[in-house]
């Protein structure tokens, strides 16, 4: 069985695993960009010059990858008198999950009914909601979304999660960019063919890698955990059971979600047949919510 | 040989293991006790807002004088209890009374129409509410704190220091079922 401390430790070691994983794909994807499109040889130079970029950007993503999610998500932070009633549902779950720094709310504009927490651990936490779950979801609704997301914070899923935001991001960002350029070489030199499947071989290895590490960060263990941990901090399994519902009848998708950031959210925000691509299909970010209110109402 | 590293290996083993275990319990326990005293700024947050509530009351309508006294009276008694330190399981009696006085007010003040557009008493009320969501949410987080170092204290090997250290199981801070119930219906 796992408890709330062995995911503790256990993420924090996914955490270095996945900054290691990062600088290791970023510097073969460079070595391979180098050797095939720049000329033989020039792979190397390329390669100490992507360690190095990939180790900065990896550790700078510790420290900023939270900023970047919530710049994705576009959401803004709210003062305590704008919203004073989540506020204050918020302060009360502090008091109970024992989290000395209350985290700080963030507001997506945004009709769809979603929240995600972020940040590198409890003390630099910040939990986003969207403009749709504050209207549509009442307070005890509301209180259980937000113990959902506290118990991210309080497991470190935070850290991990945000962190595979920026990373996988730039991965698969390079891996395009990257792959564009050879096209445009492919029109112009002739000898290369063979190399551009070199390449697409390489790509090919690492997408799944890639996925590999999404769904190492979003297993789905993760997601009932922290429905569980909710539950035992509001003492309302229901009150959970009934705001997924209220969330998964909500077809609106929300826009400023990616697959980079799908992962994050307390609810899959693609929604099939809108803005979800065949990746995000395929590998499915959340539980069904149909199961996870099963186990909530089973509590 | 052997027997060298053996006889000079076991005490550190046995040094060792005392020491980290004794540090564990003195962690746990500290975490009972700052629990403890964030429980006891809610309840003088409360103790703070009953003259207020009682005095707006009486202003606006004539309730029932004696629930009105048995409120303050309960409040008097309840910091004495408070400022001599008695146990969570005392201190946890006279505040589910206190919260049962309150509730017992509550419904009496809304048998009156004409309070529904008093705003301060409105604002007293949501006030006393949100105090009493706190009180709860705190108890759960010092609960949780003593059912984990209680149970520390009595696995083994842990039992054989707490005993000899003079580690005490704490006590919980119980509600009485009436104030559970009003907690839910609260939603």
């Amino acid at each position: 069985m796992t408890t709330i401390y062995d995911q503790i430790s256990s993420n924090k070691r996914e955490t270095i695993v996945i900054m290691f994983a990062f600088v290791i794909v970023v510097t073969l994807l460079a070595f391979f960009f180098g050797e095939v499109f720049v000329g033989e040889g020039a792979g190397y130079p390329i390669m100490i010059f992507a360690v190095l970029f990939s180790s900065v950007s990896s550790v700078s993503s510790y420290y900023f990858s939270d900023k970047i999610a919530l710049k994705i998500a576009g959401a803004k932070k709210v003062s305590r008198e704008t919203l004073p009633s989540v506020y204050g549902v918020l302060d009360n779950l502090c008091i109970g999950a024992g989290l000395k720094k209350i985290p700080d709310l963030y507001l997506i504009d945004d009709t769809a009914t979603n929240a995600f927490a972020t940040g590198r651990d409890p003390d630099h936490a910040v939990v986003a909601v969207t403009k749709g779950l504050v209207e549509k979801l009442n307070k005890r609704e509301i209180e259980a979304v937000l113990a959902h997301e506290l118990s991210h914070v309080k497991n470190y899923d935070i850290r991990l999660m945000t962190i595979v935001v920026v990373l996988v991001g730039s991965i698969s960002m390079m891996a395009n960019i990257f792959l564009r350029g050879g096209f445009r070489r492919n029109d112009r030199g002739k000898d290369i063919g063979g190399m551009i499947v070199l390449v697409g071989v390489v790509l090919l290895i690492l997408s799944p890698i890639i996925a590999q590490l999404i769904k190492l960060a979003v297993s789905r263990n993760r997601e009932y955990l922290a429905d569980a941990s909710a539950a035992l901090l509001t003492r309302d399994p229901e009150g959970l059971a009934l705001a997924l519902e209220k969330i998964s009848a909500d077809t609106e998708a929300l826009e400023v979600a990616n697959e980079a950031t799908a992962h994050m959210y307390i609810s899959n925000p693609l929604r099939k047949g809108k803005n979800s691509s065949k990746f995000a299909n395929l590998f499915e970010t959340h539980p069904p919510v149909l199961e996870r209110i099963k186990r909530l109402r089973s509590m | 040989m052997y027997e060298t590293i053996f006889l000079v290996s076991l005490p550190i083993l046995v040094i060792g293991f005392v020491w980290v275990t004794y540090n564990g319990l003195v962690t746990l326990r500290m975490r009972v006790k700052e629990a403890w005293s964030d429980i006891d700024v809610q309840l003088k947050k409360r103790y703070d807002l009953l003259p207020d509530l009682i005095e707006t009351v009486r202003k606006a309508t004539k309730v029932d004088e004696d629930i009105l006294t048995k409120v303050t009276e309960l409040r008097t008694k309840a910091m004495e209890d408070a400022s001599k330190g008695l146990d969570p399981k005392a201190r946890g009696q006279i505040e589910s009374q206190i919260s049962n006085a309150i509730s017992g007010l509550r419904v009496q003040v809304e048998a009156y129409p004409e309070l529904k557009s008093h705003t301060e008493l409105n604002n007293l009320m949501d006030k006393v509410t949100e105090i009493e969501e706190k009180i709860a949410y705190s108890r759960r987080f010092y609960n949780g704190n003593v059912m984990s170092y209680n149970t520390k204290i009595k696995v083994f090997p842990n039992v054989l220091i707490a005993n000899t250290l003079g580690f005490n199981e704490e006590i919980f801070f119980e509600a009485e079922e009436s104030e559970k119930a009003d907690i839910k219906v609260k939603f």
